[in-house]
């Protein structure tokens, strides 16, 4: 884009043109100004300080981040977050691919089903979390609906004799949330995945048909590929998302127990505004941010974005 | 791509309805089983069954009447949203506007900016905007729920900046001619222009307000100042043994977003389609 306007001679109606322009975006420069990039300066020094936001930072140097290295909360809540992440984000991408696919299909009442997936994305994640405690409660739903099934007869060969309590027991809390998580996104990623679904032009389709390409074939050799931007957009956002998973930890969990639940996000959280250790907090968030970036990274390496 | 129309096999357009079907019900189940748990008395909330035994609105007279900070919270909550909604969709419209339309000396890189901004997680600003708040005096102030919504706004300018861009060149030349400033442009032309992308924005403005919990959680301790998500969260705290009591509160919560959804959806969906186009 062209965007220098010409230097001489001096020319009045362009000044104007950027005053105007920057009166516009005052309010949204300020805004990420004050809120978005001198807090991530301000962390970032913060993060080398002492500092319980009561009396001023004190220099510690790498001390905080020596600590964090040396500590087992974070490594737990490192490997519950990555779990957790993996997890979360292969279910949601593979179930918003196929509820995708199935929905683009010529079928009736698509709205209808587009809206019924849409419903779990936009509620809030607090009342969520407390219809999720309560179907998941020892004696809730979930149990009942597995007795009434007969499904519990499996749980019990894994080791999990029913009734399972089951945010209460260390073996599948976080599975817990990972459930709700799914539950609550994947109808939103489907949204994104059907919109990528329905720009592949259909001409690729019909040569395919021609070439006698089974649909297994199509959808690996056409539609896949053609997917690869929507596809991208969903992972990196779904990475992004879990990695900072808290709300439903929060309001389930606490982290417990115990600490099967504890996340990078929520350990964070505690150190800061519970143990007012906002220095050593400040590292933490430093180092989930850099884990958050190089798993985006990692990702837009191996799908050759 | 269209398995059932050339599957003439009825039992294999059977089997394709039944998953589409089945997955409605995962999806609805916990909102439909919560809703008939509210209508239980609390004595029965972990009744077999999925319908309660006794019908009662016992419930919702008790949060009505007998939680007095609970339609506090509603308010609160109602208050906050329509701020919100206003204060993000003018500043979304602004900015776009800016964006979109106006060739000014650093632009781009001021929109880069813009797009890094979103990316930067949530949890590293914590903690500096907290001190910041603290310094102004906002700590358990509504004024301390600005942070929480920044990137609200900045994804606002970002939808507006793509409705703008496809809209033609030719429409403010001729309002050039017509001798009107870039302001008076703004409030004649673009305003009335907008409507859908300012349909979309109030949706989603709307539901992140109406929904935020972390940073409100962080910065509010005043149970008369709490918005309805984290009320809720203190509510549990408070009638641990009531599940039917707790899941009509929840009812609270989620059914003025799943109305708004249900009518607005087509604004909605439409905003989230064209947000994966980023790329």
């Amino acid at each position: 884009m062209s965007t220098t306007p010409p230097p001489r001679p001096y020319n009045r109606a362009a000044l104007a043109e950027n005053l105007a322009a920057y009166v516009f975006l005052a309010p949204v420069l300020l805004l990420m100004a004050v809120f978005a990039f001198w807090p991530l300066a301000n962390a970032f020094w913060l993060s080398f300080h002492a500092y319980d936001l009561f009396s001023p930072p004190r220099w510690v140097g790498l001390a905080n981040y020596s600590y964090l290295f040396a500590e087992d909360d974070f490594w737990i809540s490192v490997r519950n977050t990555t779990l957790y992440t993996v997890v979360v984000v292969a279910c949601q991408t593979a179930l918003a691919v196929a509820l995708a696919i199935l929905l683009d299909q010529s079928i009736r009442g698509k709205t209808f089903f587009r809206v019924a997936y849409f419903l779990p994305s936009v509620t809030s994640s607090v009342a969520i979390s407390l219809i999720f405690m309560f179907i998941f409660f020892k004696n809730g739903v979930l149990n009942q609906f597995l007795t009434f099934t007969h499904l519990d007869a499996p749980l019990a060969a894994l080791g999990l004799a029913p009734p399972v309590d089951w945010l209460g027991d260390p073996r599948t809390a976080l599975w817990a949330i990972m459930l709700q998580n799914v539950w609550s996104t994947a109808g939103f990623f489907m949204i994104i995945v059907l919109a990528g679904l329905q720009d592949i032009p259909t001409s690729l389709y019909e040569a395919a048909d021609v070439d006698g390409a089974t649909p297994w074939q199509q959808f690996v050799y056409v539609t896949l590929p053609q997917l690869k931007p929507s596809l991208f957009y969903v992972i990196t956002m779904g990475l992004i998302g879990c990695f900072q998973v808290f709300d439903q930890v929060y309001v389930m969990t606490e982290g417990g127990p115990l600490k099967a639940t504890l996340t990078t996000a929520y350990l964070l959280y505690k150190e800061a505004f519970v143990n007012f250790n906002m220095g050593y907090a400040c590292a933490i968030a430093f180092v989930l941010a850099t884990i958050i970036f190089a798993a985006t990274m990692v990702q837009k390496r191996l799908m050759g974005e | 791509m269209s398995a059932p129309t050339r599957n003439t096999n009825p039992l294999a357009t059977a089997a394709f309805y039944a998953v589409l079907v089945g997955f409605v019900v995962f999806s609805v189940f916990p909102f439909v089983f919560a809703l008939l748990t509210s209508f239980k008395a609390p004595a029965d909330a972990f009744a077999p069954g999925l319908l309660p035994p006794t019908w009662t609105l016992e419930n919702y007279q008790g949060i009505i009447t007998g939680a007095p900070l609970f339609m506090r919270w509603v308010l609160n909550s109602i208050i906050i949203a329509v701020a919100s909604v206003g204060i993000i969709v003018l500043l979304s419209l602004m900015g776009g506007y800016a964006f979109a339309r106006i060739a000014f000396k650093g632009r781009d890189a001021l929109f880069v900016l813009m797009l890094a901004s979103m990316m930067i997680p949530g949890q590293v600003l914590w903690i500096p905007n907290y001190a910041t708040l603290t310094q102004l005096g906002w700590v358990n102030t509504w004024w301390a729920l600005i942070p929480g919504l920044v990137t609200t706004v900045t994804s606002g300018v970002f939808m507006v900046t793509q409705f703008l861009k496809a809209i033609p060149k030719e429409l403010e030349e001729a309002a050039t001619l017509d001798g009107l400033s870039r302001y008076a442009m703004f409030w004649v032309l673009i305003i009335p222009l907008a409507g859908p992308v300012v349909a979309s924005m109030t949706i989603t403005s709307f539901m992140a307000s109406w929904n935020m919990f972390a940073w409100p959680v962080i910065v509010l301790n005043s149970p008369e100042l709490f918005t309805l998500p984290i009320g809720l969260n203190f509510f549990k705290g408070l009638y641990t043994t009531k599940w039917s009591l707790i899941m009509a509160g929840s009812m609270f919560n989620t059914i003025p977003v799943l109305v708004v959804f249900v009518f607005f959806q087509r604004y909605f969906i439409k905003g989230v389609a064209t947000a994966g186009m980023k790329e």
